[in-house]
This record gives structure tokens, C-alpha cells and sequence, in this order.
């Protein structure tokens, strides 16, 4: 007859005080470093805070130089504590694989095989006992430490203004919320390492196989999702935050979930993850701990001793030493073949830029692996003097290398595993964030988000579109990054999906498709929506810009001029405001009762709007150059001007009044010239690498109260620059028009804009 | 009782228990007898339920004994390596031991730590290798198993203490009825000690048998006859060695004392003179007929 092996009350009860007590260095380790874990991170944000109060409270009171040194004496032992959080924190994390190693000796120390097993105690009572005096002593001096530090928190909320910690948000967010993510993780970490270590039979392999597959699988999984986004159009290849931060692949280490938080932290999508990302922690310590029992219950202790008691185990090392180098190495060869498929092809770049040939980086590959293999072998304590063995030794090296490579190619002409064709049901969405870099034809509006139905269906048609037809796409590849910039138009999609996830997709499309995606926010509630105001509050004033850049408050009832501007707003096509039309544009200023202001851009083309104004005597649109009493051309030809000045962005001021700095040329024209081009300009030119650009520049003369004079240039109603059509008029003005120096329009300009050197 | 039936383990390629198969009867002293190597400590660990045969049975009183606390605690093994306890002191052996056994008797305890005289405070580390084994014997009579597993236990020992420890396990033998399995290469210990043995080589049994049935059946025989013998010349007799020195033939053969005189008799030798071996002697001579012996040296 044999006994049932089962967990048996009394010898569990006496196991498992003798592994406490056994663990007992461990335990003091860990309550050491707990004590000055999240504690630590508390107590030095209420030394912040501190040091906030003090300088409010004796400011005045004692001298500034003595105030500032007493604050910066605080801050630096606040920084001091925050620092010794961290590092607590992290050899906590570590120390995770100490205490298994500890608890789980004569998994890989012959000499305990014979002390531990023969006692009488069950393997059930055993591995039960080992896992819970490991993580107890582990995993409660963390909990009492996260409950400490929320206590130190809490009692500086007792006596501060939550707002005082707007700065500190981040480390009590943490403190808070990431603490118990932590724990979660440290639970995580324990199991991980158990699992792997259940396949190690020696000190040797037990040390570093569960730090290299801890680092290794992570790392592998990064860079092999690194491959699919290469060849995944519509995914830039930096976007791992996006595609792969809260994947379960990922999140199936414990280094591999801590990058994953830090990635969806990135992204402040954590409120919206799927799945809380402590319970996904949790559910795989629970497979990692059913994995280490089948393990551990299968595993033979002769075998102990052995580098791996599982035969499998040194395979599993060795291929994911081939997986993890083919896939560093193959993603920026893979890259390069798909590098014009993604635009961000950033690895590629950087070994197109080291110079490095694709073929170099595999023979290194090879060698380097050639090296590794051999070294786990010997590990192993194979004798490769045997032809025998040594020729299985090579088979299993080519064989593995194949499949490595295989893996990453596959990966790399999957098209990102299916994701190029997936676009997202509209029932599926909550809503989408448009973002394009595409002429501006209202400056500022160049992100929008849209959530009705009916501009959902129009974008995710839209999308359909952009992926059908990418076959046909003629791409014209240029080496320079400024030329490619030109070549596309770029258009981003962030789908929120009502699961709380998100997808995004970012296309580098072909220039002829900039109108259809700007129509395509027209024909969307997109634009419009960027019209919304605000229609609660009946008292909010209209502010209205005077010729002299001043605003004024008008008379105009707001109600009406936010529906007559959304209603005008919806009625807008691309047509009416395109580039080319020659329209103008005021930017008007919202004051709300609340005193909150808002601005919004106006053009000549939304009639209702301009109507109402001009009922109420605000004609914004009339006489704006008749005042004039200098008229100047600027020419833009140098690709580092236009490129730093216009089209990444202007220089702005505080009150969003752009001006291009001053590395052009400069002409004098004629009111008449003048007024010949102004009606065919617009706020935004488009470069073209064809054309020069040419801007009407004017400059208003007013007098102030005393009798001295100062001017205000047409700046203040947005740069106008000469339609495409008009190009060729302009450069014949431009090139009969006399020189002026830039000296010579210095004294119109404000203070703030006149020429600096450099 | 002890039943070991067909049992098989295997390291990897190497099998290092091949079918064995040997019954140890209550209260008897076994003895292990084999070259390095040949399975003696895996035997033991298997008994001990350190290790689970990879086929047959090892049983102990009718139950497998591989995770059995049942039998286990019965059991006591103690190993040739007594490295795992340095960081401990005999005292803490003693709380650990005592956690696990429920028949861990402290006075025996006490008392036997008062015969060697060992400190109860000090790490083992500080421990000679000769007290070493004598706190881990003194632990596991402590324990008062039913079986005691002893793998080379008594090496290290000064012939003081070897003395004193063999007494402290054959009062405890007396006094309980332990069952102890005995493995050594030192055989004048098995001679003295153990009432059967078994002799391994390269995991499998040679014998087993009571140790007076081994003695007793291989003899040395001292002759002189007017020619040369050949085992050819004794049939019936398995012959295990023969040697000639000027007129004298010695011949070591197996099969009991009268049916070996017999045999020689009538070769109608001028001198006879028949010498008990001992039980070294006999390990040697076996084990040479298994091809294990030390000509390798001569040549």
C-alpha cells in the first residue's frame, strides 16, 4: 500500500517555522528595506511640502539668501530620501530571487538533497511550506511598508492643501497606487524566479538562468515587437508604448510588467487599461507557482547537481541567448527591407548612418552566438571531443539559429502580425484623435477629436482606404529627412476604444492624399468641433482686435456669435478655406465670467459670423491695409529658414502673435503692389521645393495720447503669403522692388521682435 | 523489513542501480559492500526516499517509502557528507531533529553528547571531520529510528571513536531492534558489525547472503602437488583465484568448506592446509573474478 502524499497539518506547521526561522537574515533584509521604501518616498514629500510652507510663510520675514538655503537644505534631504526609496525599492525587486534561493536550495545544492529529503515531510508539505515562508517573509514587511508610507501620507493631508502637492502628484500616485502594483510585482518576481530555477540543477545555472531569462525574455519580446512594428505600416517602429505596452506577452516577466507599467504610464492611459494590471501580475504569479509544482513535483534529485536537471532547460537557454541576439541584430537588417513601409525606420537609420553593413552584423551574429553556445555547453559539462556529440552540438546550433532568424523574418513580412489591415469597428470606438501635419490653413488646429457616429464611419472609411490602396501608393524615396518630410503628409489616427484600450496609427501618405485627409475633417464634425464654445454662459465677452493689435470688448451677444461660428464651422469646406483662397483671418478672444479666456480663429469666410459682427459696428475684415504706410516683401529661398521658421512653428509670444525670424530677404513694394497681392494670400503658405515663398509685409503708423508715433506691422493679423498661382507675379514685384536691409524695418518692430544676431 | 525489488536508477546514461533486488530482514545489521561506483550511497538514498527508482520498488515495511512520511519517520539516513550542517551547532541539530521525529529522545541525546564529550554551542564548521560524524550519528540514534541508513558513517574516525560509535549503535540495536544498513569500505567494521552482506558492482548484486554463509563459503587453500592445477582440475568447485609460489599453490574457491577439501583430496596433494579469508580478503577475490582488481597497476 502506498501512502498518499498530502499536506499534512502538523509536519506543515513545523516546516514551515523551521524555513522562517531559516530565513530569518532574509527577513530583517527585507523589513530593512521596506522601512525605507515608500516611508522614505513619503517622508520626503512632506519635506517638500515643508519647504513649500516655509517659503511661503517666511517669505518677508527672514533674509532671502538665508530662506533659500534653509528650502534648498530641505529639498536636498527630501531628494535624499526619495533617492534611498528608489534604491530600497529596487534591491527589494531583487532581492525576490534571494529569497528563493534561499528557500529553495536543494534545488540546485547537492549537499541539502540529502538533508532536506529524507526528513519526513512530504513534497506537497514541502513546496508548500518553501512558498509560503519565502514569500511571507518577502512579500509582508512590503505591505506593511506600502500601509506606512499611505499613513505618512495621510497625515500630511491632515494638515495641507491637496493643491500644495500638485507638483508631488507623481510620487503620491506612486506611493498610492504604484506601491501596490509593486508588491504585486515582488510576488511576481519571486514566482518567476522559482520557475526558472526548478529547471536548474547546480549553483552555477541557478545563479544566472533566472537573471537571464528575467532580462533576456523581456528584452527578446521588445525588439522582436520592435520587428513587427518595422513592417507594420501605420505603426511607428518607436511606438512600442502604443502596440505592445499592455500586451500579456510582454507582461510575462516580472522586468517585462514593470516596463509595461512605465510604458502605459507614459501614455496616462492607465484609467483606461483593459485589465487591471495588478491582477494580471497576480494571475501570472499563480501559473508561474502552478508551473514551479509540475516542476519541481517532476523533477528527479539525482539529477541535482547537473547544470539542468531538465534537458530542455539548456535548450531553452541557448535559444533564447540565438532569439534574443537575432532579434537586436535582425531588426535593423529586417528594417532596412521594410524601411520604407514604416516611416520611423529609426534602427535602420542609425546603422545606415554607422555605416555598418547588414552582412557584418550577421557574420558578428554568428560568431559571437558560435562563442555562447559553446560556453553553455561546456557549462553543461558536455565533451565536445566526442565527434558524436559535437556534431549534435552543431545541428542543434544551425537548427536553433534557423529558427531564430525564420522567427524574426516571419515576423518582419507579417505585415505586424495582421495589425496593417485592422481597422476598428465603429461600435467598437469612443472616440478618435486626429492628428496631421498638413498645411495650416487656420494655425493651431491641427489636432482634433471627434466621437459621433457618422464621423466615425467617414474616418474609419477613410482609414479602409489609406490601407487598400497603400499597394498603389508611389512612394519616392529621398535620403534627406527634410525631403522625405516633404514627399508625405503625415496622418495620425488614436482610436479610444470603449474597452478602455487604445489603437493607434500613424500613415505617412503620399502628398496627392493631403486633400482628401483635410476634407475628410470637414466632412467630420472635426474642425467644426474646434468651434464648440462653451454656450452656458451668457455673459461671456467677445473681444474683438482693433488694427493696432488691441482688443476691444464688442457688443456682440455671445450666444449668437457661438452658434453663428459653430453653424458657419460646419458649413466650412476645405474649398473655402484652403491655402490658395486668399483668405484672411482674426483671432478673437472669449472672456468668460469665470475669467477663463479662450481664443478663437476667424476667417472672412464664415459669413454668419462676420455678419453679426458687422451688425454690431466689429468689421474686422475691412480697411485692415488702408492704414498701411510701408509695404515690404519678404522672400523665402533658404530650405533651414522656411524649415525652422514656418513649418515646424513660428516664434510666438506670449499672446500667440507669430513672427518669422529674420533670415530672409526683404524688398520694398508699393501700396499698389501691394494691394494687388494681399487679396491672394493666405496665413499659411505651403512650401514647395518648385517655388520660392513670398510674404506681403505691412507696416501701420499710430499715433499715442502725447503725440509720438509707433507702428504695428500685419503681423498682428497673421503673416500673409502669396498663393501658389500668384507666385510668379509676386517674384516679378520682388525682383523689380529695390533692397531693403532688415535694418530698415527694425524700428517698426516691437522691442521683442527686432533682429538679434543669431 | 526491507524489500528492494528490481529497483533501476539511472544517471542520465549512466545506470547506476541495475535491477537490484534484496530483502533485509527486521532487526538484522546490513552490511554494503561494492566498488566506487557501484550504486552503495543510491541504494541508500533510495531507501532513504531521497531518490525514486526510476522502476521497481524499494518498501519498508510493506509501504513505498518515496514521499511516505509515514515510513519515513521510521527512517533515518545518514549521509557520507556532513557539510550541510557547518552552519549549524549540535543544538541546533538537535531542535531540528527533534522538529521532525516525534521519538527524538533527549536523554539518550544528552547522554551519548556526554560520552564524546561535544560542545552543544559550537558551529559545526569548527567541528573536526571525526565529530562531525559522531553528532550526526549521535542525532540520528537520537531520533530512535526503526531504520537506520548509515552511508561510510564511520569514516574519519580514530579506532577510539569508531569503537565507542559502533557500541552506541549496537545498543541501540539491542536495545530497539533497529534495522541498520551499513555501507563502508572499511570491511573489518562490516566483519565485526553486521550479520549480512551484499556486495554491488557496477549496480548490480553479486550476493547477498548471511555474512557467516559468505565466510564460510569461500576458502584459501594451501597445497603442494606434483604438477600444476587448473580450475579445469576442480569441477564442481568455482574457483576464484589461483597462485603459485616455488612448490605451493594457493587456491581461493567458493562452495564450502567440505565439498572444497573434497575436490582437492583428490588431486592427492602431498600438503593440505585450509585458512579461513577474511572477509577483505573475500571482497578482493570476488571482485577480481568481476574483472576488478589491481593488475591494471602492473601493467
Amino acid at each position: 500500500m502506498t501512502a498518499q502524499p498530502s499536506i499534512s497539518k502538523g509536519k506543515f506547521r513545523t516546516y514551515f517555522f523551521y524555513k522562517l526561522s531559516k530565513l530569518r537574515g532574509k527577513l530583517v533584509a527585507a523589513c530593512i528595506l521596506s522601512l525605507f521604501s515608500y516611508p522614505m518616498m513619503a517622508l520626503a514629500v512632506n519635506i517638500l511640502y515643508d519647504g513649500l510652507m516655509k517659503r511661503h510663510t517666511d517669505s518677508g520675514n527672514i533674509p532671502n539668501a538665508d530662506l533659500d538655503m534653509q528650502v534648498g537644505m530641505m529639498n536636498a534631504t527630501a531628494m535624499l530620501c526619495m533617492a534611498a526609496g528608489i534604491v530600497c525599492i529596487a534591491v527589494l525587486f531583487i532581492e525576490g530571487f534571494f529569497v528563493v534561493k534561499s528557500s529553495f536550495r536543494s534545488l540546485y545544492d547537492k549537499k541539502y538533497i540529502d538533508m532536506d529529503l529524507s526528513l519526513p515531510v512530504s513534497d506537497n508539505t514541502r513546496f508548500a511550506a518553501d512558498i509560503l515562508s519565502g514569500s511571507l517573509i518577502y512579500v509582508v514587511p512590503q505591505i506593511a511598508a506600502v500601509v506606512i508610507g499611505r499613513l505618512v501620507l495621510i497625515h500630511s493631508y491632515g494638515f495641507s492643501e491637496e493643491s500644495f502637492y500638485s507638483d508631488y502628484t507623481g510620487i503620491m500616485e506612486f506611493i498610492e497606487t504604484g506601491s501596490i502594483f509593486m508588491v504585486c510585482g515582488s510576488v511576481m518576481q519571486f514566482f518567476f524566479t522559482l520557475m526558472i530555477m526548478s529547471f536548474c540543477g547546480r549553483k552555477l545555472t541557478a545563479n544566472i538562468v533566472p537573471i537571464l531569462f528575467g532580462v533576456g525574455v523581456p528584452v527578446t519580446i521588445i525588439f522582436l515587437a520592435m520587428i513587427v512594428n518595422s513592417c507594420a505600416y501605420g505603426i511607428e517602429i518607436g511606438n512600442i508604448y502604443g502596440y505592445f505596452s499592455d500586451s500579456f506577452i510582454l507582461q510575462c516577466s516580472p522586468l517585462g510588467m514593470c516596463l509595461s507599467v512605465f510604458f502605459i504610464s507614459q501614455q496616462r492611459i492607465s484609467e483606461l487599461a483593459a485589465f487591471p494590471i495588478e491582477l494580471v501580475t497576480l494571475l501570472y504569479s499563480a501559473a508561474f507557482c502552478a508551473a514551479s509544482w509540475f516542476m519541481i513535483k517532476r523533477r528527479r534529485a539525482e539529477r541535482t547537481g547537473s547544470a539542468f536537471v531538465y534537458k530542455g532547460g539548456r535548450y531553452a537557454v541557448q535559444f533564447m541567448i540565438l532569439l534574443a541576439s537575432a532579434s537586436v541584430i535582425f531588426l535593423p537588417v529586417f528594417d532596412r527591407v521594410n524601411a520604407r513601409r514604416s516611416y520611423y525606420a529609426v534602427s535602420g537609420s542609425l546603422v545606415k548612418y554607422l555605416e555598418i553593413p547588414a552582412a557584418a552584423l550577421v557574420i558578428t551574429w554568428v560568431i559571437v552566438n558560435i562563442i555562447l553556445f559553446v560556453v553553455t555547453e561546456l557549462v553543461c559539462r558536455e565533451k565536445l571531443g566526442s565527434p558524436k556529440k559535437l556534431a549534435f552540438m552543431a545541428a542543434r546550433f544551425i537548427g536553433s539559429g534557423v529558427l531564430s532568424v525564420l522567427i524574426c523574418y516571419g515576423l518582419s513580412v507579417s505585415d505586424g502580425l495582421g495589425t496593417v489591415g485592422y481597422v476598428p469597428e465603429v461600435s467598437q470606438i469612443e472616440g478618435v484623435q486626429l492628428m496631421d501635419n498638413m498645411p495650416r490653413m487656420v494655425y493651431g488646429y491641427n489636432d482634433h477629436y471627434v466621437s459621433d457616429e457618422e464621423s466615425l464611419r467617414l474616418i474609419t472609411d477613410f482609414h479602409r482606404r489609406i490601407i487598400e490602396e497603400r499597394p498603389d501608393f508611389k512612394w519616392v524615396y529621398d535620403d534627406s529627412y527634410a525631403d522625405e518630410y516633404r514627399s508625405y503628409v503625415h496622418f495620425s489616427l488614436d482610436y479610444r476604444m470603449k474597452n478602455g484600450s487604445r489603437t493607434e496609427r500613424s500613415y505617412f501618405l503620399p502628398k496627392e492624399y493631403a486633400h482628401d485627409a483635410i476634407s475628410l475633417l470637414f466632412s467630420t464634425r472635426a474642425f467644426a468641433d474646434n468651434y464648440k464654445l462653451e454656450t452656458d454662459d451668457k455673459d461671456a465677452l467677445v473681444m474683438v482686435p482693433g488694427n493696432d493689435g488691441v482688443y476691444y470688448a464688442s457688443e456682440i451677444p455671445y450666444n449668437e456669435f457661438a452658434a453663428a461660428l459653430y453653424k458657419d464651422a460646419l458649413e466650412t469646406t476645405y474649398e473655402d478655406i484652403c491655402v490658395d483662397g486668399g483668405q484672411m483671418y482674426k483671432t478673437l478672444e472669449i472672456i468668460y465670467s469665470n475669467d477663463n479666456r479662450q481664443y478663437v480663429i476667424v476667417s472672412n469666410t464664415f459669413t454668419d459670423t462676420v455678419e453679426l459682427m458687422n451688425r454690431y459696428n466689429c468689421n474686422i475684415f475691412d480697411g485692415v491695409y488702408d492704414d498701411a504706410v510701408k509695404f515690404y516683401m519678404m522672400q523665402y529661398t533658404s530650405e533651414g529658414s522656411f524649415t525652422a521658421d514656418i513649418k515646424y512653428d513660428y516664434t510666438a509670444d506670449e499672446n500667440g502673435y507669430m513672427m518669422p525670424t529674420l533670415n530672409y530677404d526683404i524688398r520694398e513694394i508699393t501700396a499698389e503692389q501691394a494691394n494687388e497681392l494681399l487679396p491672394h494670400t493666405a496665413t499659411t503658405p505651403v512650401y514647395e521645393e518648385s517655388r520660392d515663398i513670398y510674404e506681403v509685409f505691412c507696416v501701420y503708423e499710430y499715433k499715442n495720447g502725447d503725440g509720438s508715433v509707433y507702428y504695428v506691422t500685419n503681423n498682428y493679423t497673421g503673416p500673409r503669403f502669396v498663393a501658389e498661382k500668384q507666385c510668379d507675379r509676386a517674384a516679378e514685384i520682388y525682383n523689380a522692388a529695390e533692397p531693403a536691409g532688415s535694418e530698415d524695418i527694425q524700428k517698426y518692430l516691437p522691442e521683442y521682435y527686432r533682429y538679434r544676431e543669431g | 523489513m526491507i524489500e528492494i525489488k528490481d529497483c533501476v536508477m539511472r544517471f542520465y546514461d549512466v545506470e547506476a542501480v541495475s535491477g537490484v533486488s534484496i530483502d533485509i530482514p527486521e532487526g538484522s545489521c546490513y552490511g554494503l559492500l561494492g566498488s566506487n561506483g557501484a550504486g552503495k550511497s543510491t541504494l541508500l538514498r533510495m531507501l532513504s526516499g531521497v531518490y525514486r527508482p526510476l522502476s521497481g520498488s524499494v518498501k519498508i515495511d510493506g509501504e513505498t517509502v518515496y514521499d511516505n512520511v509515514k515510513i519515513k519517520e521510521k527512517l533515518f539516513f545518514i549521509s557520507d557528507e556532513t557539510v550541510q550542517f557547518s552552519d549549524m551547532t549540535l543544538g541546533a541539530m538537535r531542535k531540528y531533529y527533534k522538529m521532525f521525529y516525534k521519538s527524538f529522545d533527549d536523554a539518550l541525546f544528552e547522554r551519548l553528547v556526554k560520552i564524546v564529550e561535544l560542545p552543544l554551542d559550537k558551529k559545526l564548521h569548527e567541528f573536526s571531520k571525526g565529530m562531525k560524524r559522531q553528532a550526526v550519528v549521535i542525532c540520528g540514534i537520537a531520533c530512535r529510528p526503526k531504520y537506520l541508513f548509515l552511508d561510510e558513517a564511520l569514516d574519519g574516525l580514530d579506532p577510539t571513536m569508531r569503537i565507542m560509535v559502533k557500541k552506541m549503535l549496537i545498543d541501540a540495536m539491542m536495545d530497539r531492534e533497529m534495522t541498520i544498513v551499513f555501507s563502508s569500505h572499511n570491511l573489518n567494521e562490516i566483519d565485526e558489525f553486521c550479520d549480512r552482506v551484499g556486495l554491488l558492482h557496477n549496480g548490480k548484486v553479486v550476493f547477498d547472503r548471511d555474512l557467516d554463509n559468505v565466510k564460510g563459503d569461500v576458502i584459501k587453500i594451501q597445497a603442494v602437488f606434483d604438477r600444476d592445477i587448473t580450475p579445469e582440475d576442480l569441477p564442481g568447485i568455482e574457483v576464484l583465484h589461483t597462485e603459485k609460489t616455488g612448490s605451493v599453490t594457493y587456491i581461493i574457491a567458493r562452495g564450502g568448506s567440505e565439498k572444497i577439501s573434497e575436490a582437492v583430496g583428490k588431486l592427492s596433494p602431498k600438503m593440505y592446509d585450509e585458512i579461513r579469508l577474511t572477509l577483505e580478503e573475500i571482497f578482493i577475490y570476488e571482485m577480481e573474478v568481476l574483472g576488478y582488481d589491481s593488475s591494471a597497476l602492473d601493467k
